[in-house]
């Protein structure tokens, strides 16, 4: 093996990349070449001085932030044929509503029109609402 | 691999069991994504939010993670963020004027409190240009092997054997310049 082939092993060497058969070809190759065993020194001081560098975890205030994204992630949206009826029948309910409140509406303008209060009392009556909060005015 | 960048955005937000599921997959990777994320900043607010802006990408892209190695699989996620922030604040803060000043170092605090050696290692490896820190970080920190690291870089194996080399290189002629022999063990080339 000459030099530049030995050189260009040294970091796969010291990182446990070549196979057997190689770490033995370059480990043989290292004997006779003084520049690359210096190189190998190189490279296993720099991991070991790397590798005796503190660890520093998450701090506990990021991980309190990325667990509350997760919670509002998780918020529970009902899919599926379920969900799908569920938003039918939103939608339905909404549509009643609205209907119900547009004739409502609209037969108190009639009412309104004819300047009955009797007749908007009793009308009331029928929905069980106290006329004292209606009549005013009228 | 694709770009996770580039994926298109699903069109509805995970279900509680994939939240689970992440939960349980690349939540314990979160000091990795911290770790990372903060060599590659150098700063360690900015680091928060790059390791939350990342882990909230990876949740939106989960539904690509097809079983692989997690670890590997976030930090690509966090560099590639870490990319586009950098590309967004470009403006803001020329490049080569945070590639070339003297940085303190991930935690001042910390390396106050240790010992005066592993503050010079932790100055000249944050003085590295980006390019050979994140390898060097990858490979000596966080402990990955050459075919991992070059999916996280998104590179050909090649380059990960040639940019590691220079990279050491690079990083022993910093610390022959800020250690003494005996501290630093590194030979005369």
């Amino acid at each position: 093996m000459d030099c530049p082939t030995c050189e260009a092993m040294v970091d796969a060497y010291v990182d446990g990349e070549l196979t057997a058969v190689e770490s033995a070809a370059f480990e043989h190759a290292l004997e006779a070449c003084p520049e690359c065993r210096k190189r190998l020194q190189s490279a296993r001081a720099i991991g070991s001085l790397l590798r005796d560098l503190p660890a520093e975890p998450a701090p506990d205030l990021l991980r309190a932030r990325i667990e509350r994204e997760l919670r509002m992630a998780a918020r529970p949206t009902i899919r599926g044929p379920l969900g799908a009826r569920l938003r039918w029948g939103a939608i339905a309910a909404s549509l009643v509503v609205a209907l119900g409140l547009g004739w409502m509406g609209g037969t108190m303008t009639t009412l309104q029109a004819n300047r009955d209060p009797d007749a908007l009392v009793a009308w009331i009556g029928t929905f069980t609402c106290s006329p004292t909060v209606l009549t005013t005015g009228n | 691999m694709a770009r996770m960048s580039d994926a298109p955005t699903p069109e509805a937000g995970p279900d509680p069991g994939t939240v689970e599921r992440f939960r349980s997959l690349m939540l314990p990777h979160l000091d990795a994504a911290y770790g990372f994320a903060r060599w590659l900043t150098r700063d360690p607010v900015t680091a928060q939010d790059l390791a939350q802006e990342a882990m909230l990408r990876a949740l939106r892209y989960f539904h690509a993670f097809r079983g692989e190695e997690a670890r590997p699989w976030l930090l690509r996620i966090v560099r590639n963020t870490w990319v586009d922030q950098r590309g967004r604040h470009a403006g803001e803060q020329p490049l080569d004027v945070v590639e070339n000043r003297p940085a303190e170092g991930p935690d001042p605090e910390q390396a106050a409190l240790s010992t005066d050696r592993r503050r010079q290692v932790v100055a000249a490896l944050a003085a590295l240009p980006s390019e050979m820190r994140e390898i060097l970080v990858l490979r000596e920190v966080q402990d990955l092997p050459y075919k991992q690291i070059a999916a996280v870089l998104d590179v050909p194996l090649g380059t990960v054997m040639s940019r590691l080399a220079r990279a050491r290189e690079r990083l022993a002629v910093e610390l022959r310049g800020r250690l003494g022999r005996r501290e630093h063990g590194l030979p005369d080339l």
